[in-house]
């Protein structure tokens, strides 16, 4: 009998299991694939690997603006797969080692539920207090003629040694977005169709922007008022059909395609009643509680924003509470990292989500374009941005674009997570020259204290 | 072993106690939890339990000595036991909790078990020489151990303020939330946002506006303006509910007569208040104006609020006019279709609450009037009349006075004839 079975070893069921096992419980993690999950294997890690090596590439060819005149003779794709593989490999190995050290037993197979107690793998029956499913999430191909035959999917893309002449990208979440930047740079042809909802759609305006004007910097051909509607084979290429303003084919090489949806499919969960939600992700309470007593859901299984971090604390709370505490998951607290040029980070709600809850607003907003590192270092493309509440200074939702971004969101989950004020956080001091004072000036302006933007009355519509 | 009994901590901000009472003396028994003394402290008066259980061998500090929290206060001996006497003010181990009743606060926190607090030697010398609680004292050392620094610092400053996030504590303050009211969820007992929010939720705010504004400003500035004294009397009023009963069947055929109890005390009053002009009077400047009319307000009790509508020249109507015209009155006030001349003027107020079922109250006086007469109900009671144990209609009366106009002897002399007006209703004719 275990205190805990966790059911998948991506981030999330990692974290649970050692945090469980941190409380004393007596702990199995099944994985039916490979440790590490989306994340190590097929995600977060390999791609920042390959994005790695597209800023190089990018940092090169621009260096001449810094007096370096150099020329990139080769690039070697294979010794970008190997040392993505190599990177995938030292953490599986690490989390496996760390696993064992923690004294959580790995077994390795396929898991179904029997009961709200008990889970089979491979014919062998576990029984388990407590549940914890991590099962993450997988490809979900959009229902289009002729789609998944064309489709690239990302696993490819990380695995390739040949870029493609052409892509055309289907969707406008961070995954496509960081693809486009990827591909671009290693001198693929791109066409970005975002859909009808536009790039981005859960973010803020701000970024939304930003990021939209750095894609056709990078020359990625978007086309914003077009949406694809079949895909058809034709001379060794496909031919993509796009509807919008006028009827339009493209004849790319390949359609790449990467949205996703929760891993809840063959593991029993409708037969003892476990509930989705309506993104088709397990249902779960703020205590990470399934509708089933002692079964918990974490990450991207749960749906929602479906990041590695968010499934990674998850795992905490719900380890925890599996052994016996009750604390609720802050959801509002999840950060976005978006790796384009710019980058983006983000927590909280956007501007016009502020609006729609009808909060008076005091909004903080800091271009790069005046912070002193990001004129050295010619990276002036960004902003900080800081949605306050006018009336108590609380700290709605920050969303920073720029170099540094998904670094510089940390210190704004901090700061919310301790409810620190926009007023607190005008009065830190940070080291100067970084991109952390422009966070600090944005938090200012919130306040109305700008020191290094022209006075307000004159910026105000 | 003896047991020294010390001044106890009730609450966060208690630092010194006065004795202001012994209930037992040198050589008296005591049992353990039995009443030993009272203390005075600058928000309550509370009786301590004695800790233990002997002979109280010594009493140390005597009634009206003011000391620290932890001095010695007295020695309880075992049977037998001779300890050495305690000379001067001393230290001992704090009883906490140990009242009979502690305030609000005290209980609140966690009496009885003393839980092991970390703490360096050092420090718990240094509070045991100080007589400070080490469990109040907030430890910076490792795993929150408490050290000497930490113990002269809360000698110095005090308790330290709760823990509370920025944005609680500025919710708090424009909420106007007493944040040391509010329990902390937080990491470590910090308050969050949550704990304000949970903290706003248990009171619901009803802006002070129209008739309770106008209520509230004029209860206030009576009591901030005047010397009130309110004197008490029990009224067998058996001849009043007579008389009463005895209009009502004079008049039964007729529907528009209708008598209350409060008609006939108007009627009383009104005739009592020609007799004592001093009652009937208003002190306004340096001058105390005796009114010659009697306009008695009738206070109503409306749901918004109170409302004294006047009726004028009392003194001067029969009951049945009375009787008439506070009817209508009354009935008006519920309308709402009171003219301005029926709620000014008044002289003297009358305040029933028979209809509550309540004896008696201090009422507050309408500032300038000089006095007010509260009613109370009517109820039948055993009591002696003529020598022996009868049955009768009781009543309670007060009478709130405004002691610069007149003293006390001619404001009960009044209350006293109201009294008699009610207890033989034929006098009101001499």
């Amino acid at each position: 009998m275990y205190d805990v079975v966790v059911i998948g070893g991506g981030p999330g069921g990692y974290a649970a299991a050692i945090r469980a096992s941190q409380l004393e419980g007596k702990v199995a993690l099944v994985e039916a694939a490979e440790m590490g999950g989306t994340c190590v294997n097929r995600g977060c890690i390999p791609t920042k690997v390959w994005l790695r090596a597209a800023y190089l590439l990018h940092q090169i060819r621009k260096a001449d603006e810094f007096g370096i005149n150099a020329s990139v003779e080769e690039v070697d794709l294979k010794a970008i797969v190997t040392r993505k593989n190599g990177v995938a490999g030292d953490i599986r190995m690490g989390m496996e080692g760390l696993l064992g050290n923690n004294g959580v037993e790995l077994i390795r197979g396929r898991a179904v539920l029997k009961s709200p107690r008990e889970v089979t793998v491979e014919g062998s029956i576990l029984e388990a207090e407590k549940i914890i499913l991590a099962t993450g999430s997988c490809l979900n191909v959009p229902d289009l003629p002729g789609l998944e035959e064309a489709a690239l999917t990302t696993d490819q893309v990380l695995e390739m040694t040949k870029v493609p002449s052409s892509v055309l990208i289907y969707g406008s979440g961070p995954i496509e977005l960081e693809m486009a930047t990827l591909l671009k740079t290693f001198a693929c042809k791109v066409y970005l169709v975002p859909g009808p909802d536009g790039l981005l759609p859960r973010e803020d305006r701000t970024p939304r922007q930003w990021v939209t004007k750095g894609l056709k910097q990078q020359g990625v051909e978007l086309l914003r008022h077009f949406n694809l509607e079949s895909v058809q084979k034709s001379k060794g290429q496909y031919r993509a059909n796009l509807s919008g303003p006028e009827d339009r084919t493209l004849n790319v090489e390949r359609v790449l395609v990467s949205s996703r949806k929760p891993n809840i499919a063959h593991m029993g969960l409708e037969k003892i009643g476990v509930r989705l939600n309506e993104n088709g992700g397990i249902r779960v309470n703020k205590m990470l509680e399934t509708s089933v007593e002692g079964i918990f859901a974490i990450g991207d299984a749960t749906g929602g924003w479906m990041l590695a971090h968010a499934s990674s604390s998850m795992g905490v709370t719900a380890a925890e509470n599996a052994m016996g505490k009750k604390s609720n998951f802050a959801f509002h607290l999840i950060p976005r990292g978006i790796w384009t040029v710019p980058e983006v980070g983000a927590v909280g709600i956007t501007e016009k989500e502020a609006k729609k809850k009808g909060i008076d607003l005091k909004i903080g907003d800091f271009p790069y374009s005046i912070d002193g590192l990001a004129m050295a270092r010619n990276e002036m493309e960004g902003s900080v941005k800081i949605i306050s509440d006018a009336r108590y200074g609380e700290i709605l939702g920050v969303h920073i674009v720029g170099a540094c971004a998904t670094e510089l969101i940390g210190e704004a989950v901090l700061a919310m997570q301790l409810e620190c004020t926009a007023r607190e956080l005008a009065r830190s001091i940070r080291a100067h020259p970084t991109f952390s004072e422009a966070v600090v000036d944005a938090a200012r302006d919130a306040s109305n204290w700008a020191l290094y933007l022209p006075k307000r009355s004159c910026m105000d519509e | 072993m003896a047991i020294n009994v010390t001044m106890p901590k009730w609450g966060l901000t208690m630092k010194e106690g006065k004795v202001t009472r012994w209930y037992k003396s040198e050589g008296d028994p005591v049992h353990k939890g039995e009443d030993l003394f009272e203390v005075e402290t600058e928000k309550i008066t509370n009786r301590a339990e004695s800790p233990g259980s002997g002979t109280l061998f010594q009493i140390v500090v005597p009634v009206g000595t003011t000391v620290p929290v932890g001095t010695i206060l007295a020695v309880i001996a075992e049977p037998g036991e001779q300890p050495e006497r305690v000379e001067g003010i001393q230290v001992g181990e704090v009883m906490e909790g140990a009242g009979a009743s502690a305030e609000g606060r005290a209980a609140a926190e966690e009496p009885g078990e003393k839980k092991f607090v970390p703490a360096s030697p050092a420090a718990r010398r240094l509070a045991k020489e100080l007589g400070i609680d080490l469990g109040l004292v907030q430890g910076t050392g490792p795993d929150g151990r408490i050290t000497e620094t930490d113990v002269r610092r809360y000698h110095e400053e005090g308790p330290a303020a709760p823990k509370i996030t920025p944005l609680a504590e500025e919710m708090a303050k424009q909420e106007g939330l007493d944040i040391s009211t509010i329990t902390g969820t937080g990491e470590g007992g910090k308050i969050t946002r949550e704990d304000v929010e949970r903290a706003l939720e248990r009171t619901t705010s009803i802006p002070l506006t129209g008739m309770r504004k106008t209520i509230a400003d004029n209860m206030y500035a009576s009591l901030q303006s005047t010397a009130q004294v309110t004197v008490f009397t029990e009224v067998d009023v058996t001849e009043m509910v007579r008389l009463r009963d005895l209009v009502q069947e004079e008049h039964k055929k007729d529907d528009t007569v209708k008598v209350s109890f409060n008609d006939i005390i108007i009627l009383a009053t009104s005739r009592a208040l020609k007799r004592f002009p001093m009652m009937n009077s208003a002190l306004i400047g340096d001058e105390i104006l005796l009114h010659d009319a009697v306009n008695i307000g009738i206070a109503v009790s409306l749901r918004e609020g109170l409302i004294v509508p006047v009726l004028h020249d009392a003194d001067k109507k029969g009951l049945l006019q009375i009787a008439d015209e506070s009817r209508e009155l009354a009935q008006k006030a519920r309308e709402g279709t009171l003219a301005v001349d029926d709620v000014t003027g008044g002289t003297f107020t009358i305040s029933n609450v028979s209809m509550l079922e309540v004896d008696g109250f201090t009422p507050i006086l309408r500032s300038p009037e000089t006095g007010i007469l509260g009613v109370g109900r009517v109820k039948e009671k055993p009591v002696v009349y003529d020598g022996e144990i009868a049955i009768r209609s009781m009543m309670f009366l007060s009478l709130t006075f405004d002691h610069r106009v007149l003293d006390g002897t001619p404001a009960m002399a009044f209350l006293e004839t109201v009294a008699r007006y009610l207890q033989h209703p034929a006098l009101m004719m001499a």
